[in-house]
């Protein structure tokens, strides 16, 4: 089969590999070939074992095993893939061996069939949104976000098809946001940690990166279930047997526009893509009502006392032995954690259990299905940009990136990232969808309806023009 | 916070912390212990910290 394979979806490669209209060895290669068209303009990985991979899919064109069938992917390079060093971004874990073995999510999507191309790119330690030198495929000027930025980059280029990344106050659905891409943030303890560098044990998240909502879905079906290795992931409910039916509508359900609090201000691109998917939603026959939740005016203080206490701790001995070899802003973060009374950081933690509550009492209260808001306030900073200037206030982009996603890193409900099409803005604004805990479900349906209204993601401008200029 | 007392902080519990480091450090705590919910505790009168990850919410 001939054609830009690089552009078909994961849904849409594995219908085709099982019509026999497809080998996974022609999918990897043009896959590869294109990754190795965009590396150069996007920077989106630290590595590439582009002959693994080809002997990889070349085993899977024998065996056509396995629900992936072949379908290339990329992992953040915070998890341990077998035979490659973890770097985490930062100089401070460089020289570190290889990896004996797989993390538990890596191992899951070979078991199912995945070929891995190579490890993604993270902002440092996992901790930060700009994850240099990894550069936005609409805008080579602009930084994809972070800190899986090097995940949203490769996916959104399509150097893969779709890729793991982890969030522990957005660091999914920012790069998603920013990439025009899909960014899915199970409930907590969905996905097994095990062999991914920790930055917050209470609040980090392993989740997926896609062009779809329907690849989302198939990624989460695969990643999910209990692991010995970490002790979150033992009590959790099954997904349905149907996670995403593709007939699914939203009519009859009640859903919350968050757009007070911490989901204000946002840059009028944004607002608008919100308008436009309430008033889509609506129109479908869902039920919107404003909603709010006032004790969310702590929570971005909560956030980061939550996340300096815990990285500090799982960093302490790098800190007590080489300080130096770490970027001064995650320093800072970890400074500060070292020094932070206990006091301040249960406090935290007595915050977050009463945001947690709000969410539930306001779940009940308005008999909700999902809520939804903007991802981010605002479309990708510059590389060197500090600030925003979003309705005349000015606010840093970590605050101002941080203040949209961090709620749902706290209440740990399952939160999807959405571009919404049409608006003619680029790349397209986000949206995000969260629910009660274990209800993905729900998400993924409201994510399908926003997909099915803005139409098939184009192709990044910066690459069009770098490609084919 | 006093950036002497946040150094001397730090020494008692061996953090390394140049003095060019103490003044953010100073700020960044500062934010940490004298937030608004800091100064107004009975906010969280009854409410116990999120150690575990407990949902609780009915389907």
């Amino acid at each position: 089969m001939n054609g830009e394979l690089w552009r078909l979806s994961m849904v849409e490669a594995i219908t085709l590999i099982e019509r026999g209209d497809l080998s996974p060895s022609e999918l990897v290669a043009s896959t590869l070939e294109r990754l190795e068209t965009v590396e150069p303009l996007i920077h989106a990985f630290v590595s590439v074992d582009g002959d693994r991979a080809m002997r990889d899919a070349h085993a899977h064109d024998a065996q056509r095993a396995g629900a992936l069938r072949g379908v290339p992917l990329g992992i953040k390079d915070i998890f341990d893939l077998e035979g490659a060093p973890t770097g985490c971004g930062s100089e401070a874990m460089a020289g570190r061996e290889p990896a004996a073995k797989d993390a538990s999510s890596v191992s899951r999507l070979r078991r199912a069939g995945a070929v891995i191309l190579g490890k993604t790119t993270t902002h440092e330690l996992a901790c930060g949104v700009y994850t240099p030198p990894t550069r936005n495929p609409w805008d080579l000027s602009t930084s994809p976000g972070g800190s899986s930025g090097g995940s949203g980059a490769a996916v959104a280029a399509g150097a893969v098809l779709g890729a793991i990344g982890s969030d522990t106050g957005g660091s999914i659905r920012i790069p998603a946001a920013h990439c025009g891409i899909v960014g899915l943030k199970p409930t907590y303890g969905r996905i097994s940690r095990h062999g991914a560098l920790a930055l917050s044990w209470s609040l980090d998240h392993v989740g997926t990166l896609t062009r779809t909502v329907e690849d989302a879905a198939l990624m989460l079906s695969l990643l999910v279930g209990p692991d010995q290795s970490d002790p979150t992931t033992m009590n959790q409910p099954p997904l349905p047997e149907r996670l995403l039916a593709s007939d699914a509508t939203v009519r009859g359900l009640r859903i919350g526009l968050m757009g007070t609090g911490p989901f204000a201000p946002v840059s009028p691109p944004v607002a608008r893509a919100l308008e436009l998917v309430v008033n889509r939603l609506a129109a479908e026959g869902a039920e919107i009502q404003d909603v709010a939740v006032p004790e969310l005016e702590h929570g971005m203080a909560a956030e980061f006392a939550i996340v300096a206490a815990e990285a500090a701790s799982y960093h302490e001995k790098r800190m007590q032995e080489e300080p130096g070899l770490i970027g001064d802003g995650v320093r800072g973060l970890l400074e500060t954690g070292l020094l932070m009374p206990a006091s301040a950081y249960l406090r935290a933690q007595r915050v977050r259990r009463l945001i947690q509550n709000a969410f539930r009492a306001l779940f009940h209260a308005h008999r909700l299905d999902v809520v939804v808001a903007p991802t981010v306030p605002a479309g990708p900073q510059r590389t060197d940009q500090e600030a925003y200037e979003i309705q005349g206030i000015s606010e840093l982009v970590i605050d101002a990136l941080v203040r949209t996603t961090a709620p749902f890193n706290l209440t740990g409900m399952p939160a999807i990232a959405v571009p919404v099409g049409g608006t003619g803005s680029w790349p397209p604004p986000s949206v995000q969808v969260a629910a009660r805990p274990f209800d993905e479900a729900a998400i993924l349906r409201v994510a399908l309806q926003i997909q099915r209204g803005g139409g098939r993601l184009e192709e990044p401008a910066a690459m069009v023009a770098a490609i084919s200029g | 916070m006093n950036e002497a007392a946040v150094a001397a902080w730090a020494g008692e519990l061996r953090v390394s912390l140049p003095p060019d480091r103490v003044a953010g450090a100073a700020g960044q705590l500062t934010g940490h212990v004298e937030s608004e919910i800091a100064r107004n505790p009975e906010l969280l009168e009854g409410v116990e910290p999120a150690l575990h990850f407990a949902p609780g919410w009915v389907q």
